[in-house]
């Protein structure tokens, strides 16, 4: 984790620093954040959401359908409706027949993109120019721009959830060991339910920040997006499988894709050198994770080697006393 | 119970016959029984290989962007050196298979992470080989052809190809330690580990084997296309992982079996065929392709509610060993 960090400093050499670059970092980072906290709800409870990106795509293709008739605001709900009820669905198939989250939420991911290419043709579809319906993408309160504030709100909104009310403690508890958590008394299966819901919830509010700032319904918009999360919650340092993570460990992952990503831009390398680094920083970053101890102690190892013949030759056993 | 899980992938198909024949009147032809035993070769066999990693307890996702990795490096390789450039297929993708194992059995990495690291760093490399999303053209495809479009005493060579890797796989599964590690890996590694198995390698090998699998999916790629496509296969690993699920094997681990996934294969390619023959809009087959992946993962459920009311049932047995033993 810390390692990564000095990579992320490092990367600082030419325009990164600049508040504009930051900015605009922070706005890209927004969608990924909140899809990330999303994802972070599911991993606690020891599961996995593959969807995200399909759902974001149904959220911008049905919101933009829906700008074409109602005003900003109603189409905006009925995006986020989308995105909750993927969720919901989700969280019952899940829930109700314990069938994997794994085979779930792919079977969602080519189902949710096969419905929004259908719902639009398999074309993006252009949202008619209005202030209202890009003001949460491209909007700002004072200096700070609203996708910035809205992520601020979701690491806030998943840590109360998470920290202060009984169904985050029962997500922890279910996700460490679904039987403990039944035997002490939670309704697991609407625990999980719940999880996925929640997951919705803030996907859904990724989703019409990235709709509103493209201004169009798109049914390739993220495919990634699912991909990227796991992989923030997985640099962060929370284990797939389940019990633990706090909002901060997202908040440093997607801080270290999204700076990675930024740099490379900078760097202007193409988007495939993206990709590739991008997988070989979330494996590395994981086996980092569960090899630490024994790379700390390798490393020890080899500079024991070779201090140890540079190192003072002892005069007296009461100097090397005093010494050491 | 076995038996109940691999007769699933079987009755699906014939279902599926039944309901298309009726819906479209070209779907029992000969010829469009021909096309479709010539088609699902490539699907069979990469779900074959998905199926190995899945009896461990793993799945892999990488296995798409793997087969276009392999079709731009074996075609950029039979430009340069001739036929013999067509070693590089197995080469390759035993190369990703067996890092994706040694990230998971050795590195101790999630299968999700490990898999889907290989995803994006295999479709990029693929991408920054061919310049950019740009096909490599087979100068002569030779031998390959055969692959794509021969036959086999009137059988297609697709078909032909399965059938050998599914007799060498049951071989494999049944008669060599390594198969019965793999079940015994998958259905309780805590229990393997103590009986003696070699846990670790077994994973890594079943990532291996996964990955030479997926490279002779890729040669029939590249026969058919004539051509190395960095875009090639893009969702191969969720027509797989369906395949392997609805042919029976559990996501679980410990349990899967070449025959009844050879006909989760055939499932997935008849709906796909019959969908086209219909027609019918591609993203509805999308659609389509979800509520089936769903659909396999509800079937398993049901078998599983079967099996826990038998008083041997696999899983109500598990925990209780573990706390035996441990």
């Amino acid at each position: 984790m810390l390692l990564a960090l000095a990579l992320l400093l490092s990367l600082t050499a030419p325009r990164f620093l600049t508040l504009g670059n930051l900015t605009n970092l922070g706005r890209n980072a927004a969608v990924l954040a909140l899809a990330a906290c999303g994802q972070a709800i599911v991993v606690i409870t020891g599961g996995l959401d593959l969807s995200s990106g399909s759902a974001v795509a149904l959220v911008s293709v049905a919101s933009v359908l829906a700008v074409h008739h109602w005003t900003a605001s109603i189409a905006l709900a009925a995006g986020y409706l989308a995105a909750l009820a993927v969720g919901t669905l989700n969280g019952l198939l899940v829930a109700l027949f314990d069938i994997p989250p794994f085979l779930v939420t792919l079977g969602a991911l080519t189902g949710v993109h096969g419905l929004a290419s259908l719902l639009v043709g398999g074309i993006p579809l252009e949202a008619p120019p209005s202030a209202q319906f890009s003001w949460l993408g491209r909007g700002a309160l004072g200096p700070v721009p609203v996708p910035i504030l809205l992520a601020a709100a979701g690491f806030l909104a998943l840590d109360v959830l998470l920290r202060g009310t009984i169904l985050g403690r029962s997500w922890y508890l279910f996700g460490a060991s679904p039987p403990a958590a039944r035997a002490a008394g939670v309704r697991t299966r609407r625990a999980v339910w719940a999880a996925y819901v929640a997951a919705g919830a803030f996907v859904g509010m990724a989703g019409l920040v990235l709709t509103s700032r493209v201004n169009s319904g798109q049914p390739n918009l993220f495919p990634l997006l699912p991909f990227e999360a796991i992989a923030a919650c997985a640099i962060g340092g929370i284990p797939l499988s389940g019990g633990t993570g706090s909002p901060f460990q997202v908040l440093l992952g997607v801080l270290i894709i999204a700076a990675m990503e930024n740099g490379l831009r900078l760097l202007n390398f193409a988007s495939d050198v993206q990709l590739l680094f991008i997988g070989t920083l979330t494996v590395g970053a994981v086996l980092l994770q569960t090899k630490w101890s024994r790379v700390v102690a390798g490393g020890r190892h080899v500079v024991e080697r070779i201090s140890r013949p540079l190192r003072r030759a002892p005069l007296s056993v009461a100097t090397r006393q005093g010494g050491r | 119970m076995r038996l109940g899980r691999g007769v699933v992938g079987l009755l699906a198909v014939l279902a599926a016959w039944a309901a298309f024949s009726t819906l479209s009147p070209f779907f029992l032809t000969g010829s469009n029984i021909v096309n479709v035993g010539s088609q699902v070769g490539p699907l069979a066999i990469a779900a074959l290989g998905e199926m190995v990693v899945i009896i461990t307890g793993g799945f892999d996702v990488s296995i798409g962007a793997v087969a276009a990795l392999v079709t731009v490096v074996t075609a950029g390789a039979l430009n340069a050196v001739g036929p013999a450039g067509i070693l590089a297929a197995p080469l390759v993708g035993i190369a990703c298979g067996a890092v994706n194992g040694i990230l998971v059995s050795y590195g101790g990495v999630q299968p999700i992470i490990a898999t889907l690291g290989m995803l994006s760093f295999a479709r990029g490399f693929a991408l920054i080989l061919s310049g950019g999303s740009q096909a490599v053209m087979l100068r002569d495809t030779g031998a390959l052809a055969w692959l794509g479009y021969g036959q086999l005493g009137g059988i297609p060579a697709g078909l032909a190809v399965t059938v050998v890797v599914i007799l060498l796989l049951a071989a494999l599964l049944l008669g060599l330690r390594l198969g019965r590690w793999f079940y015994m890996v998958g259905s309780n590694r805590q229990a393997a580990e103590l009986v003696g198995v070699p846990v670790k390698a077994a994973i890594a090998w079943a990532y291996v084997l996964c990955g030479a699998a997926v490279s002779l999916t890729a040669l029939f790629y590249l026969a058919r296309a004539s051509a190395g496509l960095p875009t090639e296969g893009t969702g191969l690993e969720l027509q797989a992982i369906a395949a392997a699920v609805i042919g029976g094997a559990s996501l679980t681990g410990g349990v899967g079996a070449p025959v009844p996934v050879f006909f989760g294969a055939l499932f997935i390619q008849t709906l796909s065929n019959a969908l086209d023959l219909a027609g019918i809009s591609p993203f509805v087959k999308e659609v389509v392709l979800g509520a089936v992946i769903v659909f396999a993962g509800l079937i398993d459920y049901i078998i599983r509610k079967i099996s826990e009311t038998q008083p041997v049932g696999r899983d109500g047995r598990a925990p209780d060993t573990q706390t035996h033993v441990g």
